[in-house]
């Protein structure tokens, strides 16, 4: 009796087993803006002011990492990304370009896995380095690097997210030490940059 | 001799004729009945309909009459007739009688029934919306929209988006907001569309959705060397090992059948 049969099904299974796989890890991108049973009218003047933040480009770290949205987690922190590549926009704060302070979170700090994380770098940043933001609709904003500082964990930061007399970009990300048993850093590092 | 004695001579004559026996009842037409249209509208301009006249008894040398003129006319059973009405009855507005008639002997013509040929619908304007702002991150609300020339099937969108509308009146409207459509800040036109015939797009309005008022916790993003390892590469990099072997095995056994023959 042949084999052939049996080996096939067996390959089957794995190549299946193996796209199932793939799908679930990458099949889980950013939801469409609008299904198509409930696609919106572009008509009737429909679009105002900068669309939603899609990609953020910072050339002198070479970040250029796609935007997703977040609110506010359990605790009523900021909510992080889901990724250790991807950056967040706070979409409860302004759109960058906007009046106020535009506040995008990315991760730091190695994974096991090895993988690196979308704002290692960000410290590197120096006064006057430049920080592209393209929204949905293909349009980019640039603000230019004013000044950092670190914060605790717990510390209110009311100028990174409620300054208003102009046009504000901040960056946040972890930084100092990993204490293992809080599953956190010690600091948080915030990039200011304001419109240019 | 007026035309009201004949016509009653005649009647007497015809009921004699069935009480001997000389006309066959069965060949006597009844007066026609109807009850309902439809369709009962149209849309102005539009092309022609196929308009079904519900009722009793219809005979299939029944016609339809709309707006005073015979209609080509199809008997479908005793309580159905069907009738074509071409495009240029729907040419202009208005409401048209509908009649059918049965042929003499007996026979007769019925009840009317009002089909109506809907104007175009105008053009919407939209005042103001109520309100005008919400803060990012609020529950739904019902916004009100003000205005003119809106009509029952007006709808409101929201940053492009049909909601779900009620019309109050000519002037004013009021549309469900869903929680999503405020999660986020930015800037929407709210706008009033009109179904057709005629209809269209308002003028927008612009409704502004602003950041919220307090300070949140900054974020936790580390992912310190402890974090949770995904799974997905471990597991990926089984499956291929498992599908280097089974091809493995596959080629030797190939090699063992071809040995066989």
């Amino acid at each position: 009796m042949s084999k052939k049969p049996f080996f096939i099904s067996i390959i089957f299974t794995i190549l299946l087993a193996s796209g199932v796989l793939l799908f679930a890890t990458y099949g889980n991108g950013p939801a469409p803006l609008g299904t198509p049973e409930n696609k919106p009218e572009t008509g009737g003047n429909a679009q105002h002011g900068p669309g939603l933040p899609a990609r953020l480009i910072i050339g002198s770290i070479g970040v250029d990492a796609s935007i997703i949205h977040v609110a506010l987690d359990a605790k009523g922190n900021v909510d992080a990304p889901t990724t250790p590549h991807e950056v967040a926009w706070f979409q409860l704060g302004p759109r960058p370009g906007t009046q106020g302070s535009a506040v995008i979170t990315g991760h730091y700090g190695p994974w096991q896995s090895g993988a690196n994380s979308v704002f290692d770098n960000l410290r590197n940043l120096k006064t006057g380095s430049r920080i592209d933001v393209e929204d949905d609709r293909g349009a980019v904003r640039s603000f230019v690097v004013t000044g950092s500082r670190t914060y605790s964990p717990d510390e209110s930061a009311e100028e990174v997210f409620n300054k208003d007399d102009g046009v504000y970009l901040n960056l946040i990300t972890c930084s100092g030490d990993w204490l293992g048993d809080q599953k956190t850093y010690t600091e948080r590092l915030v990039i200011f940059a304001k419109a240019i | 001799m007026n035309t009201q004695h004949i016509r009653s001579k005649i009647a007497m004559a015809v009921s004699s004729a069935v009480l001997m026996g000389m006309v066959p009842l069965a060949a006597m037409a009844a007066q026609p009945s109807t009850t309902s249209l439809s369709p009962s509208f149209a849309a102005v301009g539009s092309g022609a309909i196929s308009m079904a006249v519900n009722g009793s008894n219809f005979e299939s040398t029944s016609v339809v009459y709309f707006n005073g003129a015979a209609k080509a006319t199809t008997y479908v059973s005793p309580s159905v007739v069907t009738a074509l009405i071409p495009a240029s009855d729907l040419a202009a507005s208005g409401n048209f009688n509908v009649v059918v008639v049965n042929p003499a002997a007996g026979g007769g013509t019925s009840n009317v029934q009002v089909f109506t040929v809907l104007g175009a619908n105008p053009m919407p304007t939209v005042s103001t919306i109520s309100p005008t702002s919400a803060t990012a991150g609020g529950s739904s609300f019902t916004m009100t929209v003000n205005g003119g020339n809106f009509v029952p099937g007006s709808t409101v969108r929201f940053n492009g988006f049909a909601r779900a509308t009620a019309f109050v009146s000519g002037n004013q409207l009021t549309a469900f907001i869903p929680a999503s459509d405020i999660a986020m800040t930015g800037t929407h036109a709210v706008y009033v569309e009109n179904p057709g015939p005629g209809g269209g797009s308002s003028n927008a309005l612009l409704f502004t959705i602003n950041p919220v008022s307090v300070t949140p916790g900054l974020p936790n993003t580390g992912f310190g060397p402890m974090s949770q390892e995904p799974l997905w590469p471990k597991a990926l990099a089984a499956a291929g090992i498992a599908l280097a072997t089974i091809f493995s095995a596959v080629i030797i056994g190939k090699q063992v059948w071809l040995v066989k023959r």
